[in-house]
């Protein structure tokens, strides 16, 4: 880990009415490690009545292209991927900001559609980064009428 | 552990001589920082905006994660330490403090031993060196 990484101590309490629960949280910079952002957890728990709900390590990682976006890319017009997690059934959502305007189908008279051969793309990149298996169910495109 | 990668584009809001936009897409149950680091450039090849940051965050869930007994988190136990490296001051806001607290005629002070004890368990546990300043009570609301 290095120090622009974050860990998180996530607390549950409540806002002074005991049934309603409501989380509160800690930021650490640096953390070494689960292990260790669990001790200060512990640590912490003797100074507050507070329970532990949940810790969140999260690492980042600079891409070295930070040049100033060009004309044309407009974050408000998104490429929405909707994939499918085929061992749950579950929807995901992939979001691509500023969509090219080569992977647009406007033919569609319903509006704008992600070409389907790019949706089967990203379905198995997805599939390949998280081990699971994905399939593409469509695209399309939000903002910028 | 659940897995979440984030990956950050920079753009604009259609115009462009503004500020630039920094716009997120997130993927859950990414295997780890290298698959992250494959997908991102994948994803902004489809994308104007320029490929700026990623992410990846792990969460354990911990138990019970029932709230605590009377743990009203408006009531904060601040505690303010500086890294010794950079001389920059953090400050860690305890939710539902329930350690000591001074009554003092400028307002609730929290134990010096007590601040040190978090302070040295933060340094231990991180990768920086920090040394304790103070702390004080805070009531949120």
């Amino acid at each position: 880990m290095a120090m622009k990484d974050r860990g998180i101590v996530v607390w549950v309490g409540d806002r002074g009415r005991g049934r309603r629960p409501h989380m509160a949280r800690n930021t650490f910079r640096g953390p070494l490690g689960m292990t260790e952002l669990g001790a200060i957890a512990t640590g912490l728990a003797d100074f507050t009545k507070c329970n532990v709900a949940s810790r969140v390590l999260s690492q980042e990682s600079d891409l070295g292209d930070t040049t100033p976006p060009g004309v044309g890319a407009n974050t408000d017009k998104r490429g929405v991927y909707v994939l499918r997690d085929d061992d749950s059934g579950q929807e995901i959502e992939v979001v691509i900001p500023a969509i090219k305007d080569a992977l647009i189908d406007t033919s569609a008279p319903e509006g704008d559609r992600i070409i389907s051969a790019d949706v089967a793309s990203m379905a198995s990149q997805v599939a390949t980064a998280t081990g699971k298996t994905i399939s593409g169910i469509y695209g399309y495109v939000l903002g910028l009428e | 552990m659940a897995k979440k990668g984030t990956i950050q584009f920079l753009g604009d809001r259609g115009n462009p001589s503004g500020s630039p936009h920094v716009a997120k897409t997130v993927v859950n149950g990414i295997s780890d920082m290298a698959a992250l680091e494959v997908l991102a450039p994948l994803l902004a090849d489809r994308s104007d905006g320029v490929l700026y940051r990623v992410s990846l965050s792990e969460e354990q869930i911990d138990s019970p994660s029932e709230p605590g007994t009377d743990a009203n988190i408006d009531v904060r136990g601040v505690i303010v330490a500086r890294n010794k490296d950079t001389g920059a001051t953090h400050k860690w806001e305890i939710p539902a403090w329930d350690g000591t607290v001074n009554e003092e005629a400028d307002g609730d002070r929290l134990d010096s031993v007590e601040i040190a004890t978090i302070v040295s368990k933060i340094t231990t546990n991180t990768e920086a060196e920090y040394e304790p300043l103070y702390g004080y009570l805070k009531q949120v609301r």
